[in-house]
């Protein structure tokens, strides 16, 4: 029930952010990304819902991939990148409120692209860590969160590393169609 | 010392040999037509120190990607449209100018051609 009016009252006062739109991540650099992927809702109290990928644990995205070799990852919804994606992720958690957070498969029905939770939330962020391909030897500097500008998380949209290397997010917005890119070099 | 010489001579054989076998291999990169090519260039160029984000961009608060780096994209996505077969009236008609609409058109052409490549590769095997 707690969670119907949950779900009821987003629908109510949600403006619109919609997740009209895909993310795609070039990894540019000579190093893996290892993280997670996740969209928010930032006109909602906290932020919520939050959707999060969960499995597999960490995406992992191997140095050298971008739309450049074909490689790149593209989400373009949470359910269609299970089939589309390079790199599926079959479960996220959508977390709807601090006592609600459940985890839901790709073809969950509550994260249909028509659904209220794909048009209340947009890919905001990634938390990562970059590696030496194929070690556990993180590259120093190099990782952390990655967020767009928002009032929810104190986090930045862009870092450079001592050694050059950087990270950034940004959208690309045409209309209501907003692309999502995060680019590591 | 012999040895070593014929070692050095046989290695970089080995190693020529394995050069052009790559060279007769088709790959997505070398599929890829010089348009597409400046289009990548263009994005990875986002990350050169010169066209990072600069204080004043980091400051405005907004997740747009800022006029000045959107520029960086526009030459290379015209260029791409325009290889298409879209003509230059036709791009501003569409467009207006707008330089996000001219990237995402880009971007569809973009990933239009690399599924095309992809299945040309794909038909090759």
């Amino acid at each position: 029930m707690k969670k119907v009016l949950a779900i009821l009252s987003l629908a109510a006062c949600s403006l619109g952010y919609a997740q009209k739109g895909p993310l795609i991540l070039n990894n540019y650099s000579v190093y893996e990304f290892r993280g997670v992927i996740f969209a928010s809702n930032e006109l909602g109290t906290n932020c919520y819902p939050y959707i999060t990928s969960q499995g597999p644990d960490e995406i992992i995205i191997p140095a050298d991939s971008h739309m450049g070799n074909g490689k790149a990852l593209i989400y373009d919804n949470y359910r269609d990148q299970f089939t589309n994606s390079l790199y599926p992720t079959g479960i996220w958690r959508v977390t709807l409120s601090n006592t609600s957070s459940t985890q839901s498969p790709w073809n969950a029905p509550s994260l249909l692209p028509t659904g209220v939770i794909s048009a209340n939330t947009r890919w905001s962020g990634t938390k990562f860590g970059m590696f030496h391909p194929g070690t556990n030897d993180g590259v120093w500097g190099f990782g952390g969160p990655l967020v767009l500008p928002n009032s929810c998380y104190d986090a930045p949209s862009n870092i450079t590393t001592p050694d050059g290397n950087s990270a950034e997010i940004f959208t690309i917005t045409v209309d209501k169609v907003t692309t999502t890119y995060i680019q590591l070099y | 010392m012999k040895k070593h010489f014929l070692l050095a001579a046989f290695a970089t054989l080995t190693l020529i040999s394995c050069n052009n076998e790559g060279n007769a291999v088709n790959t997505m990169e070398s599929m890829k037509t010089p348009q597409m090519e400046n289009f990548d260039k263009a994005f990875k160029s986002l990350g050169d120190p010169q066209n990072r984000p600069t204080e004043e961009e980091k400051k405005r608060n907004t997740s747009e990607l800022s006029d000045r780096r959107k520029a960086l994209l526009v030459p290379a996505s015209k260029e791409l449209i325009l290889s298409s077969g879209v003509t230059e009236a036709e791009l501003m008609r569409k467009t207006g100018g707008d330089m996000s609409q001219i990237i995402v058109w880009a971007t569809q052409i973009y990933m239009k051609k690399s599924d095309e490549i992809r299945k040309n590769l794909k038909s090759e095997k």
